[in-house]
């Protein structure tokens, strides 16, 4: 770090005691998936909006910082670090770029700044029940009706559904030709007519995903984004800030915090805290030299004009690294994996803990942490992916 | 070691066998089990009644208990069925933990509780790990003071499986030593009413129910003390730790059966995802686990059966590549699921939570490493 990016460190740093209240805190602490509580993630957005950071890295023209690589993963540290609740990220990360890409200058009027704001709060509509890996094999149909699509069919796993204001969807508008080639996107607000929300309790038991209805939705034309059939174009457009916009390593240094919390608090089997085990140390130098050749590897993402495979190496590395972050948290927390305290996880619980103190979020994060490899594709599909595309196989 | 002549069960363990299957594919579906498993905490798995008229329960107890003299056989073929339809009922804690330390009781004991138990009546907890120290397995920092004729107990018990739905405790407490030792622990038998037991009863994420146990001046009389022998508390334990794995291997071998339909039903591209290599090498993989583990459990059922001197490095053995084997198959079978196996509705999801919770009972994969090397150095020697 040079003294120009100390002294911005230390401006995070003030900025965040300042504004990052104690509820907030608690809501960055309590998370045990990629989302913060709702309400909490709303209000610190706001916060950070009122400075002008809730989209550093968008290009300052639309409201971004104009912060350097380096400067935007300072800041983003920093807020891990501090444990501040993670923003509703599909606006920012996802759609943000897509509507300055593709969009008409209305869509980036009417939108960009309500994301910026935290005004709208989008989910992603992809995934069908028949479609995940295969999306191009999507069947929600949007047909045109005078100025409107009409749209059937349904999405799964919609993150955020039940909250979210907005949803951007992949709908089928021709069937001829590559299943790829008859694919829209469109734009809709969640309390259309004909939108119906079915949620989807999780295995840590509570919901975060939703089964979304469409029956015979009137969704304006004006709301495609992208011309119509080539809605894949703007989806993979899309997929690739997915994949390419996470920094994994500061999760894993989270992660690896949580560790060394654990290790200190637990005792193994031959009597001595974990931390002082030296089996229980070495395993966990293992993971920690893991996370450091990952993070410099997203150094070099961020430093290269054109980093392709390397993004999907992260996404691949640094899921399946945190899965064993947290899995060796769980063999320092032992027993304490199995009460269930989901009530502990609420902003406003003031009663006990079991175990560890921080065996409320370890043991969800474990069990939540199986999904990291599944969302954003599959291993197995980046795997495919860094196979064809960069090693040449086929 | 020769396993073909063990392997073979006996009319009557076919028997077994055959209505322990049959009762639980016919009866035990998940949605119902789901419902319990979700809670409240005050309401007790409903099939417990039917275990005892089927006279599951009598199975490990002595004759001259009431029971059928069952061995290592009968419970693994009990456990894996348990483990194969996801069965909540608290044989574990019980029959095996809280009934097999009342077996070491008094006869006036025995008879107090052990009918009770065996006609379902009556359930037990068995109170043995303290806060922070649940992978030690002699560590027990609640006292035990003797006065002139009771016994009185103080101390904290965690994550205590079954206690909100027993009558009974069987619990450990120090009558001499220190924290760590294994000698002077004492196993004593405590009605969960008395004064001075306090309970807070939760959920656990695989389905069942346990609560943190206060223990403050608790008096008992002096018939409480079960037994204070080292030996027998590592039988129990033992015993305990046994039974586990084979419900392990049950589960995992529903997993894996559960996997390959899924695969060969699950269409993407165009094809049944069960014709993608990757994902045919990785089942491959976890039946190669599954089989690994069960040769052990096959083995050291024998071991045990026949008291042979090496049926504690087995065991060791076995628990240490179960943890293992239960890692590689859930991760794999929630992996080649996709997005439902993250689901409580779905299946697939609430094994890996009970396999998990699995791995880290009756002593961890480390623990049973550093037992697995001090039985083997013991058996080379002799
Ligand atoms: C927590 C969570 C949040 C999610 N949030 C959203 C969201 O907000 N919006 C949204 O649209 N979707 C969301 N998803 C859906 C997610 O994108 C899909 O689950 C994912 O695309 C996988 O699809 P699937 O679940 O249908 O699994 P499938 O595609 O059926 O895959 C099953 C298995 O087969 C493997 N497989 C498939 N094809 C191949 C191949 N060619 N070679 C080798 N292996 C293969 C997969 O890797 C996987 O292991 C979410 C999912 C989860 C779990």
């Amino acid at each position: 770090m040079n003294e120009e990016e100390i002294a911005f460190r230390n401006e995070v740093r003030q900025f965040i005691k300042e504004n990052l209240t104690a509820k907030l805190r608690r809501a960055g602490t309590n998370m045990t998936s990629v989302f913060a509580d709702y309400d909490c993630a709303l209000e610190w957005h706001k916060i950070l909006h009122r400075k002008g950071w809730s989209a550093p890295e968008w290009p300052e023209e639309h409201g971004g910082t104009g912060w350097s690589p380096n400067k935007q993963y300072i800041f983003q540290r920093e807020l891990k670090l501090a444990n501040a609740p993670a923003l509703m990220a599909l606006g920012i990360q996802m759609l943000g770029p897509i509507l300055m890409h593709y969009g008409t200058e209305q869509q980036k009027s009417d939108y960009l700044p309500r994301i910026l704001s935290g005004e709208d709060i989008w989910c992603q509509g992809y995934s069908e029940p028949g479609a995940g890996s295969d999306l191009a094999s999507l069947s929600t149909r949007a047909e045109r009706d005078g100025d409107d699509y009409v749209v059937n069919g349904s999405k799964i796993w919609t993150s955020f559904a039940h909250r979210a204001n907005k949803i951007f969807c992949l709908v089928r508008t021709a069937t001829e030709g590559r299943p790829q080639a008859g694919i829209s996107f469109l734009l809709a607000d969640m309390n259309l007519t004909g939108i119906t929300i079915s949620e989807i309790t999780g295995l840590d038991g509570t919901v975060e995903q939703c089964q979304v209805f469409f029956n015979d939705v009137r969704i304006p034309s004006a709301n495609l984004v992208g011309e119509e059939n080539e809605g894949w174009g703007v989806a993979k457009y899309l997929l690739e800030f997915e994949r390419g916009g996470h920094n994994y390593s500061n999760d894993h240094q989270k992660l690896l915090a949580k560790v060394r919390d654990i290790s200190g608090e637990q005792f193994s089997n031959n009597g001595l805290l974990y931390k002082d085990d030296p089996f229980f140390v070495s395993k966990l130098a293992e993971l920690e030299i893991d996370a450091l050749a990952l993070e410099i590897t997203e150094q070099r993402i961020k430093s290269s004009d054109n980093p392709g495979a390397l993004t999907s190496v992260a996404k691949l590395v640094g899921t399946e690294l945190g899965q064993k972050i947290t899995e060796l948290s769980v063999d320092a927390l032992g027993a304490y994996i199995a009460p269930l305290q989901s009530e502990a996880l609420e902003i406003d619980y003031a009663g006990t803990v079991i175990g560890p103190s921080n065996a409320v979020t370890t043991s969800a994060e474990y069990i939540n942490m199986r999904a990291s490899t599944i969302y954003g594709g599959s291993a197995e599909i980046q795997r495919n992916i860094i196979a064809r595309a960069v090693l040449g196989l086929r | 070691m020769s396993l073909d002549s063990n392997q073979k069960l006996t009319d009557e363990q076919q028997m077994l066998s055959d209505m322990v299957s049959k009762y639980l594919s016919e009866t035990y579906d998940f949605d119902s089990r789901r419902k319990i498993a979700n809670g409240p905490v005050s309401v007790a798995p409903p099939h417990w009644k039917q275990f005892a008229e089927m006279g599951w329960l009598a199975m490990p107890f002595d004759e001259s208990d009431g029971g059928f003299n069952g061995g290592p056989k009968e419970i693994s073929i009990l456990f894996e069925a348990f483990g194969k339809h996801l069965v909540l009922e608290p044989y574990l804690e019980t029959i095996l933990l809280g009934g097999g330390a009342l077996s070491f009781g008094p006869e006036d004991i025995r008879r107090q509780y052990l009918p009770a138990i065996i006609a379902g009546d009556l359930q037990c907890a068995f109170a043995h790990h303290e806060p922070n120290h649940t992978a030690e397995r002699y560590y027990v920092g609640t006292t035990a003071l003797q006065s002139k004729d009771s016994w009185q107990l103080n101390g904290v018990k965690s994550i205590v499986s079954n206690a909100p739905h027993s009558g009974l405790l069987v619990l450990t407490a120090r009558i001499k030593g220190r924290k760590h030792d294994s000698d002077g622990i004492g196993l004593f038998v405590v009605d969960k009413n008395v004064r001075g037991v306090h309970c807070d009863d939760y959920l656990t994420i695989d389905g069942r129910r346990a609560s943190e146990i206060t223990l403050n001046e608790v008096e008992v009389e002096r018939g409480a003390l079960l037994t204070v022998d080292a030996g027998q508390l590592d039988t129990l334990l033992d015993r305990a730790c046994f039974a586990v794995c084979a419900e392990a291997v049950g589960a995992m071998s529903a997993l894996i059966s559960m996997t390959i339909d899924y695969c060969q039903q699950r269409k993407q591209f165009g094809q049944s995802i069960g014709s993608f290599q990757a994902l045919q090498h990785r089942m491959v993989d976890m039946y190669i686990a599954s089989e690994l583990s069960h040769s052990l459990l096959i083995a050291t059922t024998n071991a045990i059966a026949n008291a042979s001197d090496d049926r504690h490095r087995l065991l060791a053995a076995l628990k240490f590549r179960v943890d293992r084997s239960a890692r590689e198959i859930s991760y794999g079978a929630i992996q080649m699921h996709g997005g439902i196996a993250m689901t409580d509705e779905f299946k697939v999801g609430h094994y890996f939570k009970r396999l998990t919770v699995i791995s880290k009972q009756f002593g961890n994969a480390n623990f049973q490493l550093e037992r697995y090397r001090h039985y083997n150095v013991h058996n080379n020697h002799s």
